[in-house]
């Protein structure tokens, strides 16, 4: 039972690795040859119960046939007999007349009547045709026809077929069947009893057979009540033991149909009685004979399924390849696709479904290829931003300006504002650079901030006052670097510039939930609402030449967005003559997060 | 389409299906046609074809039976020795026939012949053998001596036994087993050859039964009993005929008394058997069969006796 199952499961394992066109293939074929043979079956099974019927009703009708036939050649002898009785021998006497001439005209109307004759008690001849001389040796008193004649003395009594032998009869053998019936004879009016016999020629009854059966399977035989034989095809070679027949059983069969078994051979057979003479016709056909037929019927029958399933066969791998072959240069297509070959043709064909599920994999393709390319715009678009940062902040003009606030100050001996510039400017470039990553710490960021607006405090002689509200526990977050600097930027040339002294600065960081919040607020001029709208709007980025780092406030937005998503970024609120607050929107990612996932990338 | 048929399963299927279909078709065939028997000849001796009437008869009934072309029964005629045999089989077997049934006039003679064709040709003796091959026959040496016995009933002293014919097993079988049994008992035995008396048994026979004392006289074949008997119609003194005998004339001759007794053998089953064995020769039918065939021993008395005319009187 386990190895049954384990060969089961190992099938069933050894199908689910197949191909659609082996499943469908395998399928309809089982399924076409289930019912091909199925059907074959039946339809053979069905066929040859109605031929050996039908085989079985035309034997019964033969054998019908035969024994009307039979009774009708009886019916003739015995005609022959009543007629010469009552017509003939009754009336006679017999003291002064004989009926010879109404024997030989009577004798003359029938062809197969071999002898007619009348024999009173003794065994003496009365009259007799065509031969009246009776052998010597013969004693008619001990024929058994004579004295079955006189025994059942009410019906007229049928012989066996015998050779004719009573009469001098030169080099003539003829085979007989006698009807013989008790007769009353008159002699002067003095009754007598006596025997009239009725020859007729044997050949009669085998005409009827051998014409009759010529065609036909098996063969027909005859029998009287106790099972001897009259006539049976093989009758030579029964008489000599060649051949064994089953006649004494058939005798004993009913009239009907009936399946025996004789000498390990089955067989069908048919009986029907002969009017009153008790005779039988027996019909036999070996089963075999069957078997002929039926096996050419099974042949034809498994010539025609084996046929069928072959065309079958053949159809299947047909449809079935109609059917997976798109399946196939579909799969194909998506290989291809894992493989990363985003600019091949999907195809697209087959049946309608096959045709929907291409379109809609070369519509995702197509998607995927359409994320692609914005996914390498937005990282070009990065790209491009970091660089243009970065440029902005070699713009040579502020580092010209702050080179020569150096120069100044150290040709003013002010080596110690001269020292805290060049290591401000240093650290500045440092924390630009941050061994080229992008995202740094806030804490960094500030600081970038911080010497930033230390240097332009000196360029700007402490012009502009700075508060700082950090709150330092946002410091370890994470940031993308150059962020505030341009705000701080921003707010010198547009709002401390033009204050003369009264400017404020103030930087405010804070966490609030999940986000990180970077301020820069100036009391400057501010700006009205559509001017507020305007400065983030626009694809470009801000042309250099320009004053200051020429990041501008796009720049920084974008990259945010860029970076973290279009939630974040830059907010703007200004009003004008009290000031602008622009607030950098972070969200709260701590920077060892940010170097874990980058690392993970 | 295309694809379909460049795979090799398909032209797999397409192949298995054509042998299906010839060896379908060759079944059916054969089925429908049931194996027919190679072409065969019947070659008897003698001189006229009525004498094997009944032989004739068992040959063409085992033909209907089992389908076979039914031959004809070719005699020598004129020619009616063993050269005009061999005259005949050399001619049926150049006319295409690759068996023949026999039934030879001279057992000794015919043997190197056959042994010559046994190689090409399948030979099936029949009533007469040669040499110590099989045939299908009666126990002669049984029908010998049974003859013997129905001759002594008749409480004959002086038998005369014709020598002739002896050319055939059957004879010189027979005749060894008769002369046997009669030696066995009391009576005077005297034999009579008739070789070198072709043609004129007859007149020979008459002579030598006006000559002999005998009471009884006893021929071992159909040819010498029919002499027999139409010397003995032209004799003066009564003499017991017996003998083996199976043509018309001798039954009839049986039935009034002429002959007082005959061996009868079963020349009907005789020709059935052989075709049988032709078939088993020729390699397309194997049955089992008896070898030996039946004979009956009968007098007028027995003759019309219902087991005894079933065989001796045919149906026609």
């Amino acid at each position: 039972m386990k190895r049954l199952k384990r060969l089961f499961n190992t099938g069933r394992n050894y199908i689910h690795r197949k191909s659609i066109q082996f499943m469908i293939s395998i399928s309809f074929t089982l399924v076409a040859i289930g019912c091909m043979v199925t059907m074959g079956s039946l339809l053979y099974t069905q066929s040859t119960n109605s031929l050996k019927n039908t085989i079985m009703q035309e034997n019964q009708q033969l054998v019908n046939q035969i024994s009307l036939n039979v009774y009708s050649y009886t019916q003739n002898m015995k005609r022959i007999s009543n007629t010469m009785y009552y017509s003939v021998i009754k009336k006679a006497d017999l003291e002064k007349t004989n009926f010879n001439k109404e024997l030989a005209l009577l004798y003359e109307v029938k062809d197969s009547l071999v002898s007619i004759a009348c024999f009173r008690e003794n065994g003496d001849v009365v009259g007799a045709t065509p031969i009246s001389a009776i052998k010597e040796d013969v004693e008619i008193t001990k024929q058994e026809w004579f004295i079955k004649a006189n025994d059942i003395i009410e019906n007229p009594h049928f012989s066996l077929p015998h050779v004719q032998n009573i009469f001098e009869d030169a080099n003539r053998y003829r085979w007989v069947i006698s009807l013989s019936q008790m007769v009353e004879l008159n002699y002067g009016g003095i009754p007598e009893r006596g025997v009239l016999l009725v020859d007729m020629g044997y050949s009669g009854i085998e005409q009827i057979f051998t014409q009759m059966t010529s065609d036909n399977a098996g063969y027909i035989y005859l029998v009287d009540s106790s099972g001897e034989l009259i006539y049976h095809p093989h009758q030579k070679l029964i008489y000599s033991d060649l051949y064994s027949e089953n006649n004494k059983q058939a005798a004993k069969y009913p009239d009907g149909k009936h399946e025996e078994t004789f000498e390990g051979i089955k067989r069908q057979v048919v009986v029907k009685t002969v009017g009153y003479t008790g005779w039988k016709v027996v019909s036999v056909i070996p089963n075999s004979e069957f078997s002929v037929t039926f096996g050419q019927m099974r042949t034809l029958a498994f010539f025609i399924v084996g046929l069928a399933i072959v065309l079958l066969v053949v159809a299947n791998s047909f449809v079935s390849s109609r059917v997976a072959n798109p399946i196939k240069k579909l799969e194909e297509s998506v290989k291809d696709l894992e493989k990363g070959q985003l600019d091949l043709d999907i195809y697209v064909g087959g049946p309608y479904e096959i045709q929907r599920l291409g379109n809609t994999i070369k519509s995702v393709v197509e998607q995927m290829r359409g994320l692609m390319d914005d996914i390498l715009k937005e990282q070009e678009q990065k790209r491009k931003s970091e660089f243009n940062a970065l440029q902005a902040q070699i713009n040579p003009h502020f580092l010209y300006n702050t080179l020569d606030s150096i120069v100044w100050m150290v040709e003013s001996e002010k080596n110690t504002e001269a020292i805290s510039m060049v290591t401000a400017l240093a650290n500045l470039f440092r924390i630009s650079l941050s061994k080229g990553q992008n995202i740094i710490t806030i804490g960094m960021e500030l600081r970038h901030a911080a010497y930033y607006l230390q240097i332009q405090k000196v360029r700007y002689k402490n012009s502009f006052t700075v508060h700082e509200e950090i709150d330092p526990q946002i410091e370890e977050y994470s940031t993308i670097k150059l962020v505030i600097q341009p705000l701080l930027e921003n707010a010198l040339y547009h709002a401390m510039e033009p204050m003369s002294g009264e400017g404020e600065l103030v930087i405010r960081a804070y966490k609030e939930n999940e986000d990180i919040y970077i301020e820069v607020t100036d009391n400057g001029l501010g700006m009205t609402r559509e001017k507020v709208d305007t400065l983030l709007q626009g694809d470009e980025l801000p042309v250099e030449g320009k004053k200051g780092s020429g990041i501008g406030l796009r720049n920084v937005d974008q990259r945010i967005k860029l970076y973290y998503g279009s939630t974040y970024g830059l907010e703007i609120e200004s009003e004008l003559d009290v000031g602008t607050t622009v607030r950098i929107h972070l969200p709260a990612l701590k920077m060892d997060e940010v170097l874990q996932k980058e690392v993970t990338v | 389409m295309k694809q379909l048929f460049k795979r090799p399963v398909t032209w797999v299927t397409v192949i298995a299906c054509m042998v299906i279909l010839l060896v379908v078709g060759r079944q059916m065939f054969w089925e429908g046609n049931p194996q027919t028997l190679p072409s065969f000849s019947v070659v008897v001796y003698g001189s006229s074809t009525q004498r094997w009437n009944a032989f004739d008869q068992g040959v063409r009934q085992a033909c209907s039976d089992f389908g076979y072309a039914k031959p004809m029964i070719n005699i020598p005629g004129m020619k009616a020795d063993y050269k005009g045999q061999m005259q005949l089989i050399e001619r049926e077997i150049n006319n295409g026939a690759q068996g023949v049934i026999v039934t030879c006039e001279d057992s000794e003679n015919l043997q190197p012949y056959f042994d010559k064709i046994s190689n090409k040709t399948a030979v099936v003796t029949v009533l007469n053998g040669v040499g110590d091959q099989s045939s299908i026959e009666p126990n002669y040496v049984d029908l010998g001596r049974e003859l013997g016995e129905r001759a002594l009933e008749t409480g004959g002293k002086n038998i005369l036994v014709i020598d002739h014919h002896m050319g055939r097993n059957s004879v010189k079988k027979s005749f060894a087993a008769l002369i046997e049994r009669l030696e066995e008992s009391d009576v005077d035995v005297t034999i009579h050859s008739l070789t070198d008396m072709e043609g004129l048994e007859t007149r020979a026979l008459y002579s030598l039964l006006e000559k002999t004392a005998c009471d009884t006289l006893i021929a071992l074949d159909n040819e010498t009993l029919e002499a027999a008997l139409t010397a003995k119609e032209n004799l003066s003194s009564p003499i017991n005929l017996y003998g083996v005998g199976n043509s018309e004339k001798i039954i009839h001759a049986l039935d009034k008394g002429m002959i007082q007794g005959i061996c009868f053998i079963n020349e009907y089953d005789a020709g059935y058997l052989s075709v049988l064995q032709m078939a088993e020769k020729l390699g397309i039918r194997t049955l089992s069969f008896p070898r030996e065939i039946q004979f009956l021993c009968v007098t007028q008395e027995e003759l019309y006796h219902q087991e005894n005319e079933r065989i001796i009187f045919p149906f026609y």
